[in-house]
């Protein structure tokens, strides 16, 4: 009786153990962080795609996201900028262009003195800066609208949508700080 | 005429953001059905959109409205006072904020921590400003009287304000 079934036994043994042992211990910081942000996913992936995220505390963590928002308005900006030789002797997009990448750079600015709330653990300060930074996109839309014939462009809208998620996902993690 | 400024006085609205004004228009702002009376409380997430605003006044007057918030980033340590909502001038009398030229869209309350109040301010135009007005640069330590001085707006003539705090995480969007 023992013999025949042995095998089997120590078979599924094997298997329950080995599934018992691959289950993590704990969620990282990083998941239960962004769990509470709007975005998990992008939370999760520019976290996880910078080094020194898996020794950061949740402080750390929110200025890696600021950081990446930094990168983010800037590059907007610069793109911005450089669309400005296309636009040649189109005078009132020339203006609307040149605005819409000062925006940009302010909201560059805001993150950058979030930074400096969150060294300080001005965490109110560091939530108003933020919610500027993700304003100022805003401000470049209406500028493209209140624009007689010009057109939103998709990819400043795409840059938009981008940096104000960005933003929400810091806003999120500073809700914690906060707490 | 006193008496009816005296909630602006009580909640500091006058002396923090105001100077003393005798109201010579009237202005009614609703975030959905609520009426905003002065020192109400309003949830953040029942001001997302921009209130419904009707003002007075003939429509060849021109009014400018101003929504601000002085209690930024907190009451109790208001480093960036004041914080602007929304800005919109050349409203004619009679109409709403639509009607008007915006020259700082509206942003919603997002008080991160504290009681913050959130006050209307109209004043009548002498003359059409749209053209003479630049956006701020910043929505952060705007100054509602200074701002009313470049305009040559002179004192203001209605004003309203309300309380709103940050929801608990459940209930916001």
């Amino acid at each position: 009786m023992a013999k025949p079934t042995s095998p089997i036994f120590f078979f599924l043994l094997v298997i329950l153990s080995s599934t018992l042992l691959s289950v993590k211990p704990n969620t990282t910081i990083i998941e239960t962080t962004c769990k509470t942000t709007s975005y998990y996913a992008l939370c999760v992936s520019a976290l996880k795609s910078d080094p020194r995220s898996p020794t950061a505390d949740t402080k750390g963590l929110a200025a890696i996201m600021v950081g990446v928002g930094v990168k983010n308005a800037t590059a907007t900006a610069t793109y911005i900028t450089g669309n400005l030789t296309s636009a040649a002797n189109d005078t009132v997009l020339k203006k609307v262009l040149k605005d819409c990448s000062e925006k940009y750079t302010l909201a560059a600015d805001s993150l950058r003195l979030t930074i400096q709330d969150l060294d300080d653990e001005a965490y109110d300060y560091a939530y108003m800066h933020v919610l500027a930074a993700e304003d100022y996109p805003n401000v470049c839309r209406n500028i493209f609208r209140r624009a007689k014939g010009l057109v939103y462009p998709a990819e400043i809208r795409r840059r938009e949508v981008s940096l104000r998620r960005i933003c929400g996902v810091v806003s999120g993690i500073l809700d914690r700080l906060a707490e | 005429m006193a008496a009816s400024v005296d909630p602006l006085v009580v909640g500091r609205v006058i002396g923090d953001v105001l100077d003393m004004f005798i109201p010579t228009a009237n202005m009614s702002v609703y975030f959905g059905p609520k009426h905003i009376t002065n020192g109400c409380e309003i949830k953040p997430s029942a001001a997302v959109n921009p209130p419904r605003v009707i003002i007075s006044g003939n429509s060849n007057e021109l009014y400018t409205l101003v929504m601000t918030d002085p209690d930024a980033p907190s009451p109790s340590e208001p480093n960036m006072r004041e914080w602007v909502h929304w800005i919109v001038v050349d409203i004619p009398g009679g109409t709403n904020p639509s009607k008007g030229k915006e020259i700082l869209q509206y942003m919603e309350p997002r008080p991160p921590v504290g009681i913050h109040r959130y006050i209307f301010v109209l004043f009548r135009q002498n003359s059409p400003v749209g053209m003479m007005v630049q956006q701020p640069p910043s929505r952060a330590n705007f100054s509602t009287r200074m701002f009313a001085g470049h305009l040559d707006l002179g004192l203001p003539v209605a004003t309203v304000y309300f309380n709103a705090q940050k929801e608990p995480a459940s209930r916001r969007r």
